[in-house]
């Protein structure tokens, strides 16, 4: 038997513990909801509970589901999400130009894998303000989008 | 013709004008590997809140129908699909690529899919009309199954398994549960966030879990740095069209099966183009020159996901449950903009429908002069654009989208939220399309359970309620179905090889 067959779909098994443990919590807090407002929900949860275990004892019993994932790089990912974030949680107070400006200069520089040249870097911020400035013109000033200006812009 | 006089509403200039652009900005986006038809429209639809609700459904239905052609061109001449649904292009199209037949490749795939949406859409207008008569004998029982048939049908035709399919669509529920009940006034799963009060934002959670996973995942590798080794030199327009006459069975019966699957809730572009690649060369008098570089591969794949479009919208607009995931993203977008799809909107806002089921055919139409044009001019600028920029240009689209929706950042704090809570999920095997469909079925869910719990109590017969109905029995059947097909085909192919 080769290692393909052999392989258990750990992700798999852990989002379905995941899930069956947020079914429970699901359950758990619908105990205080009305007898109208709990039906759906109960219903749900305890059918998410039922399939997530189910999947579980399949991956665990018929093992060789899961393909191993292709190389990439962790950190970029990490940095992205941060990014994300960070620009969600601050433009309402920063103002969305400032946080996007230094968010798209962020995620520019995350995903570029080339060697840095003057030349490139010249392009690259000509051609992120050019594209940056255009989109942000369209919401603010045609679709009239009230986007926040915050401490900054 | 249903709503003929409708015809000239959707052939004003600025009707036109946005049929245009969504066509040009679709096809960009769909030629670009990595980016989907879905993500296409999700971060292209703040652009129409702003217009009439017709003129906004042209301009999306143009963008889903040009995205999902734009996948032939890196599909042919990279080997690379550019969209899911391109992935049986590069069967054939490639080796004709190799073989110098790069353009005319181009010209069959814009020709097949012209021909696919105008019968997809063809399709939408006499079909849906009597569908929404039927529909409207359905009552809040039958719309709680149909809820369920597309989850059961989703989980079932996405890739991997159905339970985790089936989980992902639970999730998707219980998504939908939160905030404010809309049966019983109930306030659910808010926790101290008051923001969850109104529940998540659908176009926002969508934007989020069709995009933000891609970005993640694109910023993992390297760019590609794709370059193209065969030039389109021309149109060979003739040619195509001779080849197109000649294989007209071919790419009927393909424009055929696209349109069902569409209208199956959940299946889209992808599916269509392989059942009706692999039914085309089981039919064909020469099977073995399929992969080859066989022209009637690419007309198969093109004129089936095309078709899909039409398709899609049937049971969209009909029922108020999305045929494929880009009529997902749609119907969240006509929920911003107020309207409720269903059969009533035949009825009450047929001028919304008619319009743009008018816009459909001249978008579909006016693909054939831009697909060409962008195919032999701009393709190789397009596929240059280096992900350094794609990348932050996407995320800007997507958190600009997500605050446009009701001009509030909480919503952009879900988007994203949800956006990497969709890529944790994508990590461990479940997709995104059944947690979407759950989270937009689950009012439609809720509101038939509920009100079919209250009715059955009221005559004693709670259970009764939920399975003797004619109608509910029939859909009931479709699920069983849609649940067991899976296994009667994984037990075919096991069975396959032993009895050869």
């Amino acid at each position: 038997m080769n290692e393909a067959a052999t392989r258990r779909d750990l992700p798999g098994i852990a989002g379905s513990a995941v899930f069956f443990v947020m079914g429970a919590l699901a359950l758990w807090y619908s105990r205080d909801f009305s007898a109208l407002g709990s039906v759906f929900p109960r219903t749900i949860a305890v059918t998410m509970m039922v399939l997530s275990a189910a999947y579980i004892a399949v991956a665990l019993l018929r093992p060789g589901a899961a393909a191993p994932a292709p190389a990439a790089s962790t950190w970029r990912r990490v940095a992205l999400m941060v990014v994300l974030l960070a620009w969600a949680m601050l433009l309402e107070h920063v103002g969305f130009l400032a946080t996007s400006i230094v968010a798209y200069a962020a995620i520019l520089v995350i995903a570029n894998y080339d060697r840095w040249t003057p030349r490139m870097a010249l392009t690259y911020v000509a051609a992120g303000a050019g594209v940056l400035g255009s989109l942000y013109s369209i919401f603010r000033f045609v679709l009239q989008v009230p986007l926040p200006a915050g401490m900054l812009l | 013709m249903p709503g003929i006089e409708f015809l000239f509403g959707a052939l004003t200039p600025f009707n036109i004008l946005l049929a245009v652009g969504g066509v040009v900005a679709g096809t960009i986006i769909g030629a670009l590997p990595g980016l989907t038809a879905t993500m296409a429209i999700a971060v292209l639809v703040p652009f129409t809140f702003g217009i009439p609700p017709s003129s906004a459904l042209i301009a999306l239905g143009a963008i889903y129908t040009g995205a999902i052609y734009g996948g032939a061109y890196s599909a042919v001449l990279l080997n690379t699909p550019g969209t899911p649904s391109a992935i049986a292009t590069t069967f054939d199209g490639y080796p004709m690529a190799k073989k110098g037949d790069g353009d005319l490749a181009i010209t069959l795939a814009c020709l097949a899919s012209v021909i696919g949406g105008l019968v997809g859409a063809a399709f939408l207008l006499f079909l849906a009309p009597p569908m929404a008569k039927v529909a409207l004998k359905f009552g809040p029982v039958e719309y709680f199954w149909l809820a369920v048939f597309g989850l059961t049908l989703i989980a079932s035709l996405s890739e991997g398994s159905v339970l985790r399919g089936l989980v992902g669509a639970c999730v998707g529920l219980l998504l939908g549960t939160v905030g404010v009940a809309e049966v019983g006034g109930d306030i659910r799963y808010v926790g101290n966030f008051q923001a969850l009060l109104g529940g998540f934002d659908v176009v926002s959670a969508l934007i989020g879990l069709y995009c933000v996973p891609v970005l993640i995942d694109l910023v993992a590798t390297p760019d590609p740095h794709l370059k193209l080794t065969h030039q389109v030199a021309g149109f060979r327009l003739g040619e195509a069209l001779r080849i197109a006459w000649r294989s007209r069975l071919n790419l009927t019966r393909s424009s055929l099966i696209g349109t069902l699957v569409g209208i199956l809730p959940g299946a889209g572009g992808s599916i269509a183009s392989l059942v009706a690649y692999s039914e085309a060369k089981r039919v064909a008098k020469h099977p073995e020159r399929f992969g080859k570089g066989e022209p009637d591969g690419v007309l198969a794949t093109e004129s089936a996901n095309n078709a899909t479009v039409g398709g899609g919208f049937i049971p969209t607009l009909v029922l108020g449950i999305p045929g494929t995931p880009p009529d997902a993203v749609i119907l969240g977008a006509l929920m911003v903009q107020g309207i409720r799809t269903g059969p009533q909107l035949f009825g009450e806002q047929s001028e919304i429908v008619y319009t743009f089921i008018y816009g459909l055919f001249i978008a579909t139409i006016l693909m054939l002069p831009i697909g060409l044009v962008i195919g032999r001019y701009a393709f190789k600028s397009i596929v240059s654009i280096p992900k350094a920029l794609l990348v932050p240009s996407v995320a800007f689209l997507t958190i600009v989208g997500s605050f446009a929706v009701q001009n509030n950042a909480h919503d952009v704090q879900q988007m994203v939220v949800l956006g990497i809570f969709g890529w944790l999920a994508g990590r461990a095997g479940f997709t995104a399309s059944p947690i979407v469909l759950g989270l937009i079925l689950g009012t439609i869910a809720e509101s038939g359970f509920v009100r079919g719990y209250l009715i059955g109590n009221a005559r004693g017969e709670p259970v009764a309620e939920f399975f003797t109905r004619p109608i509910s029995i029939g859909i009931i059947a479709f699920i069983l179905l849609g649940l067991l097909y899976p296994y009667f085909t994984a037990r075919r192919r096991v069975r396959g090889p032993t009895n050869e």
